[in-house]
Order: C-alpha cells, then sequence, then structure tokens
C-alpha cells in the first residue's frame, strides 16, 4: 500500500512538474513581483514535501514496525 | 581579503573535518554510533549538491532561468520510488556484500568481471572531471577572494597551486577515512558523519548568503524580480522561451532521476553507508526539502549579480562571492568561501572513496588474480595489497582530477561538465532497473547496452569537449567525423533541436536500451546468470535464506578455504569466523571436504573485500565448481524457505500448547483446592454438629431410660440438652450466614453509626460473662472519631466475637482486656487486645480461616464454633476495611479492625 501511494505520487509530480502542466503558468505575468512560473513551481514543490512527509507519518502510525 | 587569512581558513576548515570524522570514529567504538539516525542519513545524502550547485546554478540562472532546478526536481520526483528501487537495491547490496555500483553490475549479471572493468572505466572517465571542476571551483573562488585584495600579486607559484595542496590534503584526508577498514561493507562512520557536517555548512553559508543578497542588498523578491524585469534581457530568464526548453526541461529531469542512484557517491551514501531500510522513511521527504532551501535564493542571487555588475566582466559562476565582496563583508565572504569549499571537498571525498574501491575490485584485483605469477609475489599478504591499491587510486583519482583541471576544465562551466558526467552513470540505468526487475536480462545485453551507450556519451558529449581544448580537429564539431554530415557529434543522424545533453543522453540511452533488450532477448544466459538474476529479482522473497543456504555445488577443501581467507583477514581473525560459522550451521570443519555453505559463505566474505567479480576468480582458484541450474536454485531456496516457515508456524503452535496447558494445569489446582476446602469444611460442620448432638442424645436417652431419676439430676441433664442444641442451631446459623457472605447474598443495613456507642453495646452483652471471669475490661475512645456509614448490627457482631474470644483466652482473676479506637487520617482503627495465651506466629494469617481452631485440636482445645473470625473477616471486608492480628504467645494477642470513614 506505501508503495502504491508512493509510485502514485511520483507519477502525479511529474506530471505536475512537466509540460504541458508548466506551460499554463509560463504566461510572464507575476504575482507580488514573482513571475507566476516560479511561484508555481516552488509552490507544488513545497506539496510535494507535505505530501511525502504525511503519507510517511500516516503509514508508520499504522506499521509502527517500518519506522 | 588577505589570502593568508584564506589558506588559515582553508586549513582550519580541513582540520575541523578530520575532527568530525575522527570523533564520529570513536564514538562508534564506545557503541554510540552516530549514522544509526536518520537525519545524518538524509544529511549525508546532500553530498549531491557539489560547488556546482553552490556556485554553478546561479551562473546557469542567469543563462537559462528556471531550468537549473531541473537537476533538483529530479530527484525530488525519484525520492517516493526510492522504497521502490532503492530498498531493494539497499537489500541486494547487505545480502551479496556488494559496495559498489561497478559489482553490483557485475555481480547481477553472473559476476562478470568485463561487466565490472567497463562500468568502472565508465564511471572514471565520467567522473575524473567532475571531481576536476570541484578542483576549479575551490581554486576560482579562492583566487575571487583573493583578488579583491591589495596585497595579491597574482604571480607567486604557491598561490596558483593551491588547488594541489588542496588536493594533496583531500587525498590524505580521504585515504585516512576512507581505506582504515579492508572489508568494505564496513562503513565509513567518520566520512559519513563529516559529510553530514559539511551538507549543513554548506546550506547556512548558502542561506546566509541569499539572506543578504536578498533582504540587505535587495528589499525582498518582489523588490528584485521587479528590477529585473525593467530589463529587457533578464526578463527571458522568467519563463520558457520556445517548445525546446520544455523538452530540455523534461530530458534534465530524467537525467537526474538516474543520476541521484547512480552516481558513484550517491550510490556510497545512499546504498553502501546505509545502516538501516528505515532512513529512508525520513531521507524521502527530509532530502526534497534540502535542495528546496538551498536553491530558494539561487534566481535572487542571479538576477542581483546580473543588476549590479551589468556590463561588468564578472563570471556569473562567482556571484555568490562576488556581491559579498562587492559590499565589502569579510565575515560574510568567508563564510560563503568556507560553504563552497564544503561543498567541493564532501564531493571529492565520497566520489574517490567510491571510485577507489572499484579500481581495487573491479580492475586489478581481477588482473592480480588471474595471474598465477602475481599471485606468487602477493602471497600472505593480499589484504595489504587491497589496502595499498585503494590508496594508490585515492591518490591517482585526485591527480588525475587536478591534470585534467589544469588542461580542459579551465574552459568549461561547472554546469556543462556535470552535466557531461551524469550522462555518463545515466547509462546504468538499464542495466540495473532491468537487473532488479526483470530476470531476463542477462550479460550479453547488458555488456553490449553499456559498450555502445557509453561510446555514443563519448562521442557526442566528450569528444567535443576536447575539441574545444584543441586535442582534435575543430572539423568534427562542424562537419562530422571524416566529413560525414549525419555524424555531427550535436546532431547525430540529424537530429536538431535539442541542447547538448539532451542529445547525447537521448542517442545513448536509446541505443543502450536497445542493444539491452535485443540482447537478452535473444541470447541464452549461462546458468550462473539465471541464478544471480532469481536473487536479484526476487531478493524480498528470498533475502533470509540466501545466507543460510548454499547455491554452489562441487568439490573445494577447508584447508584452502582456511588459507585463502587467512590471506585477507589474517590467521586468527579467519580462524575465529570459520569457527562461528560452522558451530552455528553445525558443519564439521575437521572433515577434508568443505560443505557447500562453506563455500558460499567464504565467497560472500572476499566479496565484501575485493567484490564479487574478484571473490568469484578466487573460490574457482580453489574449487572444481560443478553447474548448477537455477530450477535447482529456486528449489534450494524455497525448500529452505518453507522449512523456515514450518518451523516458524510449529514454534508458534507448541507455544500456543504450552500455554494452554499451563492455563489448564492452573484452573485444575484451583479447582482442586476449592474441591479440598469444601470436603474439609463438610467434614468439620459435620463433627462440629455431631458432637453437641451426640451429647443430647445421650442425655436424652439418660432422662428417657430412667424414670425416676432425681428431679434435680433430670433438670441439670435437661438444662445440658437445651444449652447443646443452642450451641446447634447457633452453629447452623453461623454456617448459613457464612455461606450467604461467600455467595454475596448479605445486604448491609447502613446508617450512621457512632464506633463507641457500638463498643457500649458489646461490652454491655458480654458484662456478664467477663464479670464471672473476674476479668477487666479497659475501654479507651477516641473522642474525635466521628460517626460513619455502617451495618450497626453486623459490627456489633464483630466486636462481640472478638471480644468473647479474648473473654475466653483469659485467665480468670488476672485477665485485662483492653479496647481501643483511634481516629487516624479517615480511617476508624478499632483494637482489641487481651493479655491471654497468645498465638503462635504460624497460626497468625489462618485463625481467619473457617474452622482453623478445629483442625488445630491438638494445640487448643475447641471453644466455640470456629465461624467467628470468618464471619467478622468477611463482615469487615463487606465494610472495605480490614483485620488482622498481632500476637506473641504467652503475651496475649491484639485484633484490630480498620474501616475507612471517607
Amino acid at each position: 500500500m506505501k508503495a502504491q501511494k508512493l509510485t502514485l505520487i511520483s507519477v502525479l509530480f511529474l506530471i505536475l512538474f512537466n509540460f504541458p502542466m508548466l506551460s499554463i503558468f509560463n504566461n510572464g505575468d507575476s504575482i507580488n513581483g514573482i513571475p507566476t512560473l516560479y511561484m508555481y513551481v516552488f509552490f507544488v514543490w513545497i506539496l510535494f514535501i507535505v505530501l511525502v512527509f504525511n503519507i510517511i507519518r500516516k503509514e508508520s502510525k499504522e506499521n509502527p514496525r517500518d519506522e | 581579503m588577505n589570502s593568508v587569512i584564506l589558506v588559515i581558513a582553508s586549513v582550519l576548515y580541513l582540520a575541523f573535518l578530520f575532527g568530525v570524522a575522527y570523533w564520529a570514529e570513536k564514538q562508534s567504538e564506545k557503541g554510540k554510533s552516530l549514522v544509526t539516525n536518520p537525519y545524518i542519513y538524509a544529511l549525508s545524502l546532500a553530498v549531491y549538491c557539489t560547488a556546482w550547485t553552490f556556485y554553478g546554478s546561479v551562473g546557469r540562472a542567469v543563462t537559462n532561468g528556471v531550468e537549473f532546478l531541473a537537476v533538483f526536481i529530479g530527484p525530488t520526483i525519484m525520492m517516493p520510488m526510492w522504497w521502490i528501487v532503492l530498498r531493494k537495491i539497499i537489500r541486494i547490496c547487505k545480502v551479496q556484500r556488494i559496495t559498489s555500483i561497478a559489482d553490483f553490475i557485475s555481480s547481477r549479471y553472473g559476476k562478470s568481471a568485463t561487466l565490472g572493468v567497463l562500468v568502472t572505466v565508465v564511471c572514471i572517465a565520467g567522473i575524473l572531471p567532475y571531481i576536476a571542476i570541484q578542483l576549479k571551483a575551490i581554486s576560482s573562488s579562492f583566487l575571487i577572494v583573493a583578488r579583491s585584495s591589495d596585497e595579491y600579486k597574482g604571480n607567486d607559484l604557491f598561490w596558483k597551486d593551491l588547488p594541489f595542496y588542496i588536493a594533496v590534503a583531500l587525498s590524505v584526508f580521504t585515504i585516512i577515512f576512507g581505506t582504515r577498514k579492508i572489508d568494505s561493507t564496513e562503513r565509513h562512520e567518520g566520512m559519513v558523519t563529516a559529510i553530514a557536517a559539511e551538507s549543513i555548512i554548506k546550506l547556512v553559508a548558502f542561506l546566509t548568503t541569499g539572506v543578504f543578497v536578498t533582504y540587505i542588498v535587495f528589499d525582498g523578491f518582489g523588490d528584485i524580480f521587479q528590477k529585473a524585469s525593467l530589463v529587457p534581457d533578464l526578463r527571458k530568464a522568467f519563463v520558457f522561451n520556445n517548445d525546446g526548453d520544455f523538452s530540455s526541461w523534461f530530458w534534465h529531469i530524467f537525467l537526474s532521476m538516474a543520476a541521484v542512484m547512480f552516481l558513484p557517491r550517491q550510490f556510497q551514501v545512499a546504498v553502501v553507508e546505509n545502516v538501516n531500510e528505515k532512513h529512508l522513511n525520513k531521507a524521502m521527504w527530509l532530502f526534497p526539502l534540502y535542495m528546496l532551501l538551498i536553491n530558494i535564493f539561487v534566481i535572487p542571487t542571479a538576477l542581483a549579480g546580473e543588476l549590479l555588475f551589468a556590463n561588468q566582466s564578472v563570471n556569473p559562476d562567482s556571484y555568490v562571492l562576488a556581491i559579498p565582496l562587492k559590499f565589502n563583508q569579510k565575515i560574510l565572504t568567508l563564510l560563503t568561501y568556507i560553504g563552497g569549499f564544503s561543498a567541493a571537498t564532501s564531493m571529492i571525498i565520497v566520489e574517490t572513496i567510491a571510485l577507489s574501491v572499484m579500481i581495487s575490485n573491479n580492475l586489478v584485483m581481477p588482473i592480480v588474480l588471474k595471474s598465477k605469477k602475481l599471485q606468487e609475489t602477493f602471497k600472505g599478504s593480499l589484504s595489504n595489497l587491497v589496502n595499498n591499491i585503494r590508496r594508490t587510486s585515492i591518490v591517482m583519482i585526485i591527480l588525475l582530477a587536478y591534470l585534467y583541471y589544469k588542461t580542459i576544465a579551465e574552459h568549461y562551466s561547472l554546469v556543462s561538465i556535470g552535466m557531461v558526467s551524469f550522462t555518463a552513470v545515466a547509462q546504468f540505468t538499464p542495466a540495473i532497473i532491468g537487473g532488479i526487475f526483470w530476470k531476463t536480462g542477462n550479460r550479453k545485453g547488458a555488456l553490449t547496452g553499456l559498450m555502445v551507450g557509453s561510446l555514443i556519451w563519448f562521442y557526442t558529449l566528450v569528444l567535443p569537449s576536447l575539441v574545444g581544448a584543441g586535442y582534435f580537429p575543430q572539423s568534427i564539431v562542424d562537419n562530422g567525423l571524416w566529413g560525414i554530415e549525419i555524424l555531427k557529434p550535436f546532431s547525430l543522424f540529424g537530429l536538431k533541436g535539442m541542447d547538448n545533453i539532451s542529445h547525447g543522453l537521448f542517442w545513448s540511452l536509446l541505443f543502450n536500451l536497445g542493444c539491452y533488450l535485443y540482447f537478452s532477448l535473444t541470447r541464452k544466459a549461462s546458468s550462473i546468470e539465471h541464478n544471480q538474476a532469481v536473487i536479484f529479482v526476487d531478493i524480498f522473497e528470498y533475502s533470509g535464506q540466501i545466507e543460510n543456504s548454499s547455491i554452489w555445488r562441487g568439490t573445494a577443501y577447508v584447508p584452502d578455504i582456511q588459507l585463502l581467507l587467512s590471506n585477507f583477514f589474517g590467521e586468527r581473525r579467519s580462524e575465529k569466523v570459520l569457527r562461528l560459522f560452522a558451530q552455528k550451521n553445525k558443519i564439521n570443519l575437521n572433515s577434508d571436504k568443505a560443505d557447500p555453505r562453506l563455500v558460499t559463505y567464504t565467497e560472500k566474505l572476499l566479496a565484501g573485500v575485493v567484490g564479487t567479480a574478484s571473490a568469484r576468480i578466487m573460490i574457482s582458484s580453489i574449487s572444481k565448481e560443478e553447474k548448477i541450474s537455477t530450477e535447482e536454485v529456486i528449489s534450494i531456496l524455497k525448500s529452505s524457505q518453507e522449512l523456515l516457515s514450518a518451523n516458524k508456524s510449529l514454534r508458534k503452535k507448541s507455544f500456543e500448547l504450552e500455554k494452554a496447558t499451563s492455563e489448564l494445569k492452573d484452573a485444575n489446582e484451583i479447582l482442586q483446592r476449592t474441591d479440598k476446602l469444601k470436603d474439609d469444611f463438610l467434614t468439620t460442620v459435620a463433627h462440629e454438629i455431631r458432637t453437641p448432638l451426640t451429647s443430647i442424645r445421650a442425655l436424652s436417652e439418660i432422662v428417657f431410660d430412667n424414670p425416676d431419676m432425681e428431679i434435680e439430676e433430670r433438670e441439670h441433664f435437661l438444662g445440658t440438652v437445651v444449652k447443646e442444641s443452642d450451641r446447634l442451631s447457633r452453629l447452623i446459623n453461623q454456617v448459613l450466614d457464612l455461606e450467604k457472605y461467600e455467595s454475596g447474598k448479605q445486604k448491609l443495613n447502613i446508617e450512621e453509626v457512632d464506633i463507641q456507642e457500638i463498643i457500649k453495646d458489646s461490652v454491655n452483652t458480654l458484662y456478664q460473662q467477663a464479670k464471672e471471669k473476674s476479668i477487666k475490661i479497659v475501654f479507651m475512645p477516641d473522642r474525635f472519631a466521628p460517626r460513619f456509614e455502617a451495618d450497626k448490627d453486623k459490627l456489633i457482631q464483630v466486636v462481640v466475637n472478638l471480644l468473647s474470644n479474648a473473654i475466653k483466652f483469659c485467665q480468670p482473676e488476672i485477665g485485662e482486656i483492653t479496647i481501643a479506637t483511634h481516629y487516624v487520617e479517615g480511617c476508624i482503627y478499632t483494637s482489641i487486645q487481651d493479655n491471654g495465651v497468645g498465638i503462635d506466629k504460624k497460626f497468625q494469617r489462618l485463625i481467619f480461616d473457617k474452622f482453623f481452631q478445629a483442625e488445630d485440636q491438638t494445640v487448643k482445645k475447641p471453644r466455640g464454633s470456629g465461624l467467628g473470625l470468618a464471619i467478622s473477616k468477611k463482615i469487615i471486608e463487606l465494610h472495605n476495611g480490614q483485620i488482622w492480628l498481632e500476637s506473641m504467645v504467652g503475651r496475649g494477642s491484639k485484633f484490630t479492625f480498620m474501616i475507612s470513614v471517607v
């Protein structure tokens, strides 16, 4: 189960981090002066860390022997 | 800044590294190993971030915008997959005692020495330039800082050759902490801890500079971006400008996904130095977090550099240093310099250790072991030989890197050379990933794939760099080899529109994978390849069994094995190791022919020292091996697995059975005891009833048989009959009472009572009896005792019982009974003390049992039913209180009962 969840995360973020998802934010606009493309990449990156952290925490709670 | 300060700082920093490593090894000797900590593991993975990250990313961001992030996003995306891919590799390496990536590939494909050599060569060719650019980074960062000072002359030979001295110092460090133990499966704890420390230093240094640039020089992220957006050239860096950018982005992500596992230094820290597979859990989010943090300020720093140094010839690779220098921030400059220095040194140290193991185990040892002459020369000192080869290769690698730096690397930026190295190790992907998931993959496929792939890599990426340095004619790049258009290195087979790296990666990997698949599917694998394939692919099924079962058949002799091992481990240690193994597996070492398990074990031990391929050569040199088919291997593994699980379930069952038996036994014992108690009780009750009954009957008969008996005598007899009947009915009442208490049917009639009143009432009942025996009764009440809730009649019953016992056991005339109450901490203690015969210590606890005195008739004459104390105890327990006895024979007894009033 853990392996499946983690694989899913990898596939999902491979998509989020690539064309064509990136092209949506590749418009030269900016939010508070910061280009949307940079904002998007770093936001997705943080999201990734939080998600993986949560999966690991949950799984290790359910299977304490894995920790 | 004064260059002397820089040198001192560098030397101090190296000394600090030595200190950390030394301290960590000492801790581990004390049993407080630091590498068992998952945070150290995650931090050591950050050896991925080299001087390229530290200096090069900023340079790359200036020219290609966000593209530099791809090499950090690739590993990020890969991290969750480590649970599937890398955990498997770690397990395989542990079971098979594999210590390098060359060993891994060679072992998977039938322990092929050729493959080991090929992988090692690719690694050296790919990684040497990468080490060289670290030296370059150290040297140029040094020059940038030193040049800013007036004292710097620039032509002093010593300063010019600084990288050389650094290289020497690093070799010493690597030799000391990298080759201390001959068995390379034993971990380099000092080295790993030092690397983790370096990871912290480079992160702190980069973040500090980033904060300085962004928030002190400029007014935050928004400010930098706004100012940059006014410059048209810089605006370009905000977005991907054409579709080619997206394609490069993808290929770079893909490339770094492979590199983060297969770079020799990554393989070293992530696999070989891994202590616990569960450390991956923390690393999976911690390592991406580290990469995120170290990259946050890259783009602001790049833009800031461009804004500050517009139209000046400052190399973007050095902005990280140049900005603090420009604002004359001496401490910050020094910190940044040390940060970059640590990024470069950590990479050099780990990479050289990994390469040196490969060179000794996969390049040199197989040659030495295959040659009879060389073997004779080094007989008895093979372990020294291995260590010396490693030491020599460490020095050689660092020196070669230095030479490369001097001759070629000067022409290229940090990132471009790093990417070429990434592409080299990416060639291992088909062989490794195929090797752990696909049993059909074979040696032929891996060998041709790797060979073709690395040739294309060389042609498309390395050759042009050699051309750039002037070693080959420029026409090769411009017109293709021999003037053939489609052989142009940067647009092979006419493929255009990709950047060089993506282009080289695409072609090399495509041919690599194609050859791997084609030859794997068309050529037959040898039996040993099959066997290794099964072990690698199904490692999680068999990892417990491989250790204990032998997948080897043939003839070998114990003395040969002993000799072979003592060559590497010394006589004493090898003998100990063999004896332990023999004991554990019940093998007879005295028999001439060696047990197959012993041979397998020896091979594994040797593999930890010299690699699987060399170990195999040595084993086959002392034994005559027979072929063993894959089916047999599987059946051997399966049967030992079945045996193991059958054993386990049997053990579990027998344990359960044992538990049930002992429970049953306990229950039975309790039953038997209660049964005996009941029997005793019945016997005693019957006996107690019979005594008065007998006397009643006897007396009645006398009266019946003698109608003319004296009236006085008759009255006396009848009086006794009445008394005995009373006794009988009292006894029966008590038995019924007790039964009520024991079955829990007895209910208390709770009201508010006063303990003094209870005692007075009880004394009144027995006053006559006491007076008859002239026994003095003293009452010492505690006037502070409060009223409390209890059943008055039942408590009177208890006191009367205790009092009447006291009267019974007191001598007439001299007897004295003291009744006292005490109120202490919410409890009322009532004691009744006499100066009678007392009770022997061994009976003091039994006295509250039913009919206790009945069992003890020889000691004391029965003077009562024997149920009084048992009933008293029940009553007090019903009030949640306690009753106990203190007594000494000849001095009297003191019964006390305590009832809580709260």
